[in-house]
């Protein structure tokens, strides 16, 4: 049986990325099945524990928690207790909804379950006092939520699909998460831009995963952060259907940084790093704004952290490659604007091939740079490197986004 | 739906604010009211739809208003070409310094597209032609909107036969406005979008204290359901005032103290109603806004009755000596005039 939370521990995104999903493979592996415990000493030790959970690790576990329940095809079981030590963990994921997603609830007063996970509702009910603030509520956003999916239907390229979806989630997202974005100067100021933000990686997820991506959006005295995950196919599938165009090649840069050799890790997993870069690298290529742009915008607009996290590794990125991502940025610009211009001026020749080539040519050289500094650094000190690598593989996209309070 | 659709002989109006405010309120159920500042890709997409599956528009231009639209959905530039190539020329209104960009604006080289003080562009021709009978063109939104209700309003003017006796004056005509709600959808949202505006800029203050709508006959309830979900405030309805009927319900259970209240009327012509409202709502301890209309009938210049004085009525067409006789609308007593 794996606890979840474990006394004196503070259960953060890294804590799950690094600790928790090593556990989960030794359990299955000795016992074959899986079951987890809501804290390490249960009814034990209740007056000396300690027990706290990272508001936006929840979209993590529900996520983890929806793959192990889809491949036992039933839900998880989670032993609940309640005690002086739990009662205020159990509190706040209670009034964060996250039993009502995970459970099976029906009730459409509440947010829909998903079935995930199996627990004693008798524990749930008669909490303190203290209420969180009511928008730090865990969400759920599935496809096959009012009726996006046949909606979605009545267009026919993909752009246009992503384009409607998002317009889409930015209604039902301002509801979510508006008022928290006005409780922090960075994020009142542009709060249209970050509902938009939120709702395009929502719909990142549930386009890839086809069924539930999970977001929470928490905010305290220091930072605005959200986290959102998804079960989809991962990057390295979606980027195999895109075609080659005169700009971009599938896989040219990764096949490049394969060659380079510079971390001694695993193939796969290092594979599974290169796949990013060459995600966020066929982004800058493309002629809508997309993850690319997000993510620059988050760090170098508003002096955020961006984690990106897929299978085995994860990515911080932040204002210490500033030098970097500003150069990168600049490119992207420049190239975007020449797509702009072929697209407002209707401009059918070929005029700007040779430039876009160009630009593209630089931007891969500052692609190569950036992963060579990180990999460097890496190798000097992994601890304080940008770079995160785990031996198991949580499948999916898993997002954080940290907006610090000006 | 599209409700601020608006033709005029060489060119077709939209307001794509008016629009997201349909899509965000209506056809989405996101309470934000008239406060949503941001052009989402669904509104433009319906724009696209309509102007796609009309086979009467001959017009070969098309204009965009983008008044108080301060944000775009990314990658949405596209749908709006989209609406160009259908063959169209297109004319921006009203961009505000933060959505150049988003519309790349500079990537048109036209030296006819001229910076505000504010960086903004009142008018934006998006296309790069030397010579056009485009430039020629004066838009304005409010005056197209304008032309566009009167032209409306007319159909239902209808004259009396004899003298009506109304409030101790005589009408010549009256003004079916209950059947230009009924019949004249959707436009009307478009002219009620337009009132809420109207009151937003005039008690902007006034409105983070949640002042009450209050409806007064049967049209009026109507504008008022519309305009509480558009200025997300709470609504009073007081029955049966009219300038004959003296039918008053019991006002106690509603408590008036220290609250404000805006009357909202379809037509105010002498103002009779209003003011009956006006003082049931002073009587109970209420504080009185102001009053707001559909129509109001300007029998003062504008001088006699200044824009701070409380009984100055806001609408979104007024009918005043300029438009009168054209809409056949005349009130005059049993007095002789004295040069007769």
């Amino acid at each position: 049986m794996i606890s979840i939370l474990k006394n004196n521990q503070n259960f953060t995104p890294y804590v799950f990325y690094s600790i928790f999903l090593k556990e989960i493979v030794e359990s299955i592996n000795e016992n074959g099945y899986l079951m987890f415990k809501l804290v390490e000493f249960g009814d034990e030790r209740e007056f000396d524990s300690n027990y706290r959970i990272e508001p936006i690790t929840i979209p993590l576990l529900l996520s983890l928690s929806e793959q192990l329940s889809k491949y036992y095809k039933e839900p998880i079981e989670l032993l609940l207790y309640k005690n002086n030590a739990t009662k205020k963990v159990l509190n706040f994921l209670y009034k964060s909804d996250f039993f009502y997603v995970a459970g099976n609830n029906k009730n459409s007063l509440y947010p829909l379950g998903r079935n995930i996970l199996k627990f004693e509702e008798s524990f749930l009910g008669d909490f303190i006092k203290k209420d969180p603030r009511p928008e730090h509520r865990v969400r759920c956003y599935s496809i096959t939520d009012y009726e996006l999916s046949s909606k979605m239907q009545k267009y026919k390229s993909e752009d246009e699909r992503r384009d409607f979806l998002i317009s889409e989630y930015v209604y039902i997202v301002r509801d979510h998460f508006q008022e928290l974005l006005f409780d922090n100067t960075n994020t009142s100021a542009r709060a249209d831009y970050y509902v938009e933000l939120l709702s395009e990686l929502i719909t990142n997820g549930v386009l890839h995963s086809k069924s539930n991506t999970f977001a929470l959006m928490f905010v305290n005295k220091f930072s605005t952060k959200f986290s959102i995950s998804d079960n989809g196919i991962g990057f390295e599938e979606s980027l195999k259907s895109k075609s080659e165009s005169f700009l971009y090649k599938p896989f040219e840069l990764k096949n490049k940084i394969d060659e380079l050799k510079i971390l001694n890790i695993n193939s796969k997993i290092l594979n599974n790093l290169h796949v990013l870069f060459e995600t966020l690298y066929y982004s800058a290529l493309k002629d809508r704004r997309g993850l690319f742009d997000l993510m620059i915008s988050v760090v170098l607009g508003s002096n955020g952290y961006f984690r990106l996290h897929s299978d085995n590794s994860q990515i911080i990125i932040s204002n210490r490659m500033h030098k970097e991502l500003k150069e990168l940025s600049l490119l992207r610009d420049n190239l975007f604007n020449i797509h702009r211009d072929i697209l407002v001026n209707n401009l059918i020749d070929n005029q700007f091939n040779e430039k876009m080539l160009e630009i593209k040519n630089d931007l891969m050289v500052s692609f190569l740079n950036l992963y060579k500094k990180i990999c460097n650094k890496y190798n000097n000190d992994y601890r304080y490197s940008s770079i995160r690598f785990n031996n198991v593989k949580f499948r999916g996209v898993h997002i954080e986004v940290e907006i610090p309070i000006s | 739906m599209v409700i601020s659709f608006i033709e005029s002989p060489l060119f077709i109006y939209f307001n794509l604010h008016a629009e997201e405010v349909i899509s965000s309120n209506y056809l989405n159920d996101d309470n934000q009211g008239i406060y949503i500042s941001s052009l989402q890709f669904e509104t433009i997409n319906r724009v696209y739809n309509f102007i796609k599956d009309s086979d009467t528009i001959v017009q070969k231009c098309i204009v965009l208003d983008f008044n108080y639209i301060e944000h775009i959905q990314v990658n949405i530039l596209k749908k709006i070409i989209e609406i160009r190539d259908l063959n169209f020329k297109l004319i921006f209104l009203n961009i505000s310094e933060r959505i150049i960009d988003s519309l790349s604006l500079m990537n048109i080289d036209n030296e006819k597209n001229i910076l505000t003080e504010e960086k903004a562009y009142e008018i934006f021709y998006f296309f790069a032609d030397t010579e056009s009978s485009l430039y020629e063109l004066e838009v304005k939104g409010d005056k197209l909107f304008y032309d566009e209700f009167k032209k409306r309003l007319k159909n239902y003017v209808v004259e009396y036969q004899k003298p009506h006796a109304s409030s101790f004056v005589y009408l010549h005509s009256f003004i079916d406005l209950k059947k230009v709600i009924s019949n004249e959808r959707p436009f009307i949202y478009y002219a009620l979008y337009r009132l809420a505006v109207k009151i937003k800029s005039k008690w902007s203050k006034q409105l983070s204290h949640n002042p009450i709508l209050v409806g007064q006959s049967l049209t009026s309830t109507f504008i008022v359901s519309v305009l509480s979900k558009l200025l997300k405030l709470d609504i009073l309805i007081f029955d049966k005032i009219g300038p004959i009927t003296k039918l008053y319900k019991k006002l106690e259970k509603h408590n008036f103290e220290n609250r404000e209240y805006i009357v909202v009327s379809d037509l105010v012509c002498l103002g009779t109603e209003v003011k009956i409202t006006k003082n049931l709502i002073e009587f109970s301890g209420g504080k009185y806004l102001g009053n707001v209309s559909l129509v109001k009938v300007e029998t003062l210049t504008r001088d006699d009755i200044k824009l701070d004085n409380v009984d100055r009525t806001i609408s979104v067409f007024s009918i005043t000596e300029n438009n009168n006789q054209e809409l056949k609308y005349y009130i005059y007593t049993n007095l002789k005039s004295l040069d007769e």
